[in-house]
């Protein structure tokens, strides 16, 4: 029925199908590889990665590497400086400082991955539903105003002291902090690609609503979105960091980053490991994932190829 | 011919603070099977807006309210659903638009694009929907379409890219496809391949074509009929030969004497129509056109006139349409002698 050329089409396309599974393999590894390349070719983004993948190697071989228990006390050794049996030394009351900042390293990443994660995907959808819907809209943004307005800090202790001293509640009340940035931007992002004349090409093609703003808007949104969780991922850890080092965070035994600093915080010219470390492994963490959130913004950019 | 699309009398009018703008009003047309219509005006007559009306592209709960008919074959489209109306959109008619640089969306391959459009309307598996996509961009001549297909929308050229629109809009078979200003943004030689691709596809696959467009020239080359309008109405229809052969609309005569003619001397003034396009909410009560018409009487200022038939082929929206009380007309033919 496509008329008069059709046999000769159809002879170029059969030819052009038999070619085509390979062809896609080779456009994608060279896709690949050239992203590779752009990423590596970044050295800030490169480090930045480096510095994640060794922390999150420390944490999960944290039983393997570190030799002592976090929390077994030993009065006998407290307060001793750096050693060959203890790197870091240990703390006031004798529990190995390099265990503890190991350790901690799996509270800090656990808190600031879910974090991340489910205040993005919270944030996604609210900030999609207040795009397509005025009515939601006004009340979600008014809401995410409201919250705003409150120091984020300030917030999430004032929920830690409603819900209580627990890991659980660390990191629901820095769910609740981050919604708001994470439903903005998605809203933000969904309302200008949603005036994009591709967006009214696919109304025209049939598509429907629900299918648009998934399949359509969605993909176009998630590249800054996904940059602004490695930036909530790094910014959960600094503040469950502040809030263990107020005492609004995990409860005392447990050795997060933020709680070995509030100890050594009263040590601090006679035991200076003890601040040391933990806060050299939070910075480095946190810039760390900025570098890498930093990298995976360019990557994620197709037009940036 | 059979009709494919019939519109009575559709206004389109849209909310706004200042109260309710008509951007399209009163206007009524046919579209015949296989033909091609041009609508053509300056910015804001209303064209596009008549266009995405038919496809009732707005937002309809806050934004906007349709009245009139839209008849595609039997069925009308304004009592449609907003389901029944996704299932129209892109299987039966279709769009191209102006600016084909943003029309694709930058985070699927052009074969994903023209594939959504197969998948929505016709239950293929995902190779047939594959082969049929390859196929398209084959038909819209685009050369290897099997490497094209895997392709972003960033890697091909302007041209490329409103190929594969029209591939994308073409891809369910519509019996109508509306083209709005599908040139525009294109360089002088794209635009006549485009061109020469939309008349080719029309002539072939026997689909209905309205054309939107500024460009008058194109309208001569490629349109069987035209359509002229002026702040939302039709002022000027009928078949392209009558309309360049003796356009009798004031307007229409402007547009024709607007084309910059190679053998101008160098030192005339282009001509221009006077004034511009008013706003909608300072809409002139009588003859929209009278506050930049050369020739506007009393009459004109005072009282709308009706869109009437001069002849079989021919239709006009002017008083003076017949040369009554004289002037008209000898004015006119003093003036195109001039």
């Amino acid at each position: 029925m496509l008329g008069t050329n059709g046999s000769e089409g159809a002879m170029t396309y059969t030819a052009a199908q038999n070619d085509l599974s390979l062809q896609k393999k080779k456009l994608a590894q060279e896709q690949f590889e050239i992203r590779l390349k752009k990423f590596t070719h970044n050295r800030a983004s490169v480090f930045g990665l480096a510095v994640v993948t060794l922390v999150i190697v420390l944490a999960v071989f944290a039983p393997l590497i570190a030799l002592h228990d976090p929390l077994a006390m030993n009065t006998a050794d407290r307060l001793k400086g750096i050693s060959a049996e203890h790197w870091f030394g240990t703390d006031n009351m004798g529990r190995d400082v390099f265990a503890r900042v190991l350790y901690g390293a799996r509270i800090s990443l656990t808190v600031g991955f879910t974090v991340g994660l489910v205040s993005g995907f919270l944030g996604l959808v609210i900030g999609l539903y207040a795009s397509t819907n005025k009515l939601a809209d006004n009340i979600l943004m008014r809401v995410c105003d409201g919250l705003k307005a409150i120091p984020s800090t300030l917030l999430a202790i004032t929920m830690m002291a409603v819900l209580g001293a627990d890991i659980k509640n660390v990191i629901i009340s820095l769910i609740v902090v981050n919604i708001p940035n994470m439903a903005r931007l998605a809203r933000s992002q969904a309302l200008v690609v949603k005036e994009q004349t591709y967006i009214e090409a696919m109304r025209c093609l049939g598509s429907s609503q629900k299918r648009i703003l998934w399949a359509h808007i969605v993909p176009n949104i998630l590249s800054p979105m996904i940059v602004q969780m490695t930036f909530v991922f790094a910014s959960a850890i600094i503040t469950e960091a502040a809030l263990s080092f107020l005492g609004a965070g995990v409860p005392a035994p447990a050795p997060s980053w933020g709680n070995i600093l509030k100890e050594g915080k009263d040590v601090i010219y006679t035991a200076w490991w003890m601040i040391l470390f933990p806060g050299v492994f939070t910075a480095l963490t946190v810039l760390g994932l900025n570098l890498l959130g930093d990298g995976v913004r360019d990557l994620m950019d197709p037009k940036s190829n | 011919m059979e009709r494919v699309l019939q519109i009575e009398n559709l206004c389109t009018e849209f909310k706004t603070e200042r109260g309710m703008l008509k951007a399209v009003d009163g206007v009524s047309f046919e579209v015949r099977e296989g033909e091609m219509l041009g609508i053509v005006g300056e910015s804001g007559c209303g064209k596009s807006v008549t266009s995405q009306s038919i496809l009732r592209l707005y937002d309809e709960k806050s934004f906007v309210r349709y009245t009139g008919d839209v008849r595609f074959h039997d069925e009308s489209l304004l009592a449609l659903s907003e389901k029944q109306m996704e299932s129209v959109r892109g299987a039966k008619i279709s769009m191209v638009f102006q600016d084909a640089l943003s029309s694709l969306n930058p985070v699927f391959t052009v074969g994903d694009q023209i594939m959504e459009a197969i998948l929505i309307h016709q239950k293929r598996t995902k190779a047939e929907a594959k082969e049929q996509a390859i196929e398209m961009l084959n038909l819209v001549g685009i050369p290897d379409p099997g490497r094209r297909f895997h392709q972003y929308p960033f890697e091909l050229s302007g041209g490329m890219r409103q190929r594969v629109m029209i591939a994308v809009a073409l891809a369910c078979h519509p019996q109508l496809l509306i083209a709005d200003e599908p040139t525009t943004a294109l360089d002088v030689t794209i635009q006549a391949q485009i061109m020469d691709l939309i008349v080719d596809m029309n002539k072939r696959l026997g689909m209905a074509v309205m054309l939107i467009t500024h460009d008058l020239a194109v309208v001569a080359e490629t349109c069987d009929r035209l359509i002229v309008m002026y702040l939302g109405q039709i002022v000027e229809e009928g078949r392209v030969e009558d309309i360049f052969d003796h356009p009798m609309h004031p307007y229409t005569m402007g547009l024709m004497n607007s084309i910059p003619k190679l053998d101008t001397a160098k030192a005339t003034r282009l001509y221009q129509i006077n004034g511009t396009v008013p706003l909608l909410n300072q809409i002139p009560v009588g003859c929209r056109f009278a506050p930049r018409c050369p020739y506007a009487t009393d009459l004109c200022r005072e009282e709308m006139p009706e869109l009437s038939q001069v002849s079989e082929t021919q239709g006009v929206r002017c008083h003076y349409r017949n040369g009554r009380n004289g002037g008209f007309v000898q004015e006119r033919l003093e003036y195109e002698a001039g």
